[in-house]
């Protein structure tokens, strides 16, 4: 009987391991690239194959779990629920900064304000997809809602390190985005609140705040002390 | 109050003062009580209908939307195959990636500091530097210099591959770059000259690389 138990809890033990694992691997890959990589250019293909294999390892992971793409989020099952529940915090944020840059009169379009709107939708999918999709669930196995929410939106805001200004402002839309997906879960519809949040972080917050939205060693190469 | 609690101790004054201080500014205790107000407001917010988490919702057969076939938290534990397939995918992931990284820093090891680069001071007096200087990884590429006299940075040149004048030393040195830095007089006394290879790294990084193993040391007597 206690060598069942025993054989039971070691199981347990290890697959709280292996999902604890698999965060830290694909949070590592993440600052590999932004921390190790970054530093030395050598050849730009190369720095996007730490992100490749993460990639791949997250597929590989939902492939040996049975997670269909439905279960992370990907269908149009709860996207109402989610986009309604997201519409009150996304449309608040939005004229905060909204009335934040009238404040301060720092309305402006950055450069290349329009490529990077049209690359945006891809990029927020992808970011809810590793946060919300992959981290987010992993952590879920072991811990409580409110507990995941709060360390899913840590690890958003460290991989954005050391741009403060960005790591607040990631740290509130992980707490959002993953309160919304514990109730919802949707990553269409927590990819158009990042969409519009993004987009009116690019447009009214003054530079002086945000200077740019660089992360790792390049936003400490660049920034003006 | 009594005389007692009044009459304290300069020392137990500056004690208390310190422990106040750190009560008002211990981040610790400001981190617990934010992430206890968060845990407070989470909880406020789940006991509202349409805020409820999903796997409540199923538990009470009470949801807005039909289920999905899988809720967030897994009730079956996994077989043990599947944690050894995916404790090896991560462990071959880590392993790839220490190959990248160390293939990323042996390049630019090599790009940005150049252990190749060699030369020679063939000559230093008091108004000139001498020598050569080749890279064997861009036998044709023009060579940035920069002279330090006593450890001090004199002068920078560029480093042609073959200069009017040098072309017989030149050839029969192959890709070697001659060098020649005129500086004015150095005063009477011993001084050390390296000179180095400038390359620039990634960013507004510039990084230098001795084209010697030592230094050239030479003394100027005060009778020259």
């Amino acid at each position: 009987m206690n060598a069942t138990e025993n054989s039971g809890s070691s199981d347990t033990l290890s697959w709280q391991a292996i999902n604890l694992a698999e965060i830290i691997s694909v949070v590592l890959s993440i600052l590999l690239v932004e921390w190790a990589l970054a530093p030395f250019a050598v050849l730009p293909w190369l720095l996007g194959a730490p992100p490749l294999l993460a990639f791949a390892l997250m597929l590989y992971s939902h492939r040996c779990r049975g997670e269909t793409a439905q279960m992370l989020g990907f269908g149009g099952r709860y996207f109402d629920r989610a986009l309604l529940l997201l519409a009150g915090p996304t449309l608040l944020a939005i004229a905060a900064l909204i009335f934040v840059s009238h404040a301060t009169h720092s309305l402006h379009l950055p450069d290349r304000f329009w490529a990077r709107l049209s690359l945006l939708p891809g990029w927020a999918l992808l970011q809810q997809y590793v946060l919300l999709g992959f981290t987010y669930r992993r952590l879920r196995q072991f811990l409580h809602a409110n507990q995941t929410i709060i360390i899913t939106a840590g690890l958003f805001a460290l991989v954005h390190a050391p741009n403060y200004p960005l790591m607040i402002l990631t740290f509130l839309g992980g707490l959002i985005w993953s309160f919304v997906y514990e109730r919802a879960p949707n990553l269409f519809a927590a990819s158009i609140s990042h969409v519009l949040l993004s987009a009116t972080v690019l447009i009214a917050i003054p530079e002086w705040i945000l200077p740019s939205m660089t992360v790792g060693y390049r936003y400490l190469l660049y920034h003006n002390f | 109050m009594s005389s007692n609690r009044l009459l304290k101790t300069t020392t137990d004054v500056r004690e208390t003062d310190r422990n106040i201080g750190l009560c008002l500014v211990r981040p610790a205790d400001v981190l617990s009580a934010a992430a206890k107000s968060m845990f407070r407001m989470a909880r406020c917010f789940n006991s509202l209908p349409g805020l409820r988490p999903i796997h409540e919702c199923q538990r009470s057969n009470n949801c807005p939307t039909p289920m999905m076939t899988g809720a967030l938290v897994n009730e079956v534990e996994p077989a043990p195959e599947t944690v050894a397939r995916l404790v090896r995918a991560v462990l071959l992931k880590s392993l790839l990636e220490i190959l990248i990284l160390c293939l990323v820093l042996g390049i630019a090891g090599f790009k940005y500091f150049n252990p190749t680069i060699r030369g020679e001071i063939m000559q230093a007096d008091a108004v000139s530097v001498r020598g050569w200087v080749t890279n064997p990884l861009a036998p044709h590429d023009p060579i940035q210099l920069e002279l330090v006299i006593d450890g001090r940075p004199t002068a920078i040149m560029t480093a042609l591959e073959v200069q009017p004048g040098h072309a017989v030393s030149a050839l029969r040195r192959g890709s070697e770059h001659p060098f020649e830095f005129s500086f004015q007089r150095l005063p009477a006394g011993t001084h050390s000259v390296q000179v180095y290879a400038v390359q620039t790294t990634p960013g507004r990084t510039l990084s230098l690389v001795p084209i010697t193993r030592r230094s050239e040391t030479f003394t100027l007597s005060p009778g020259r």
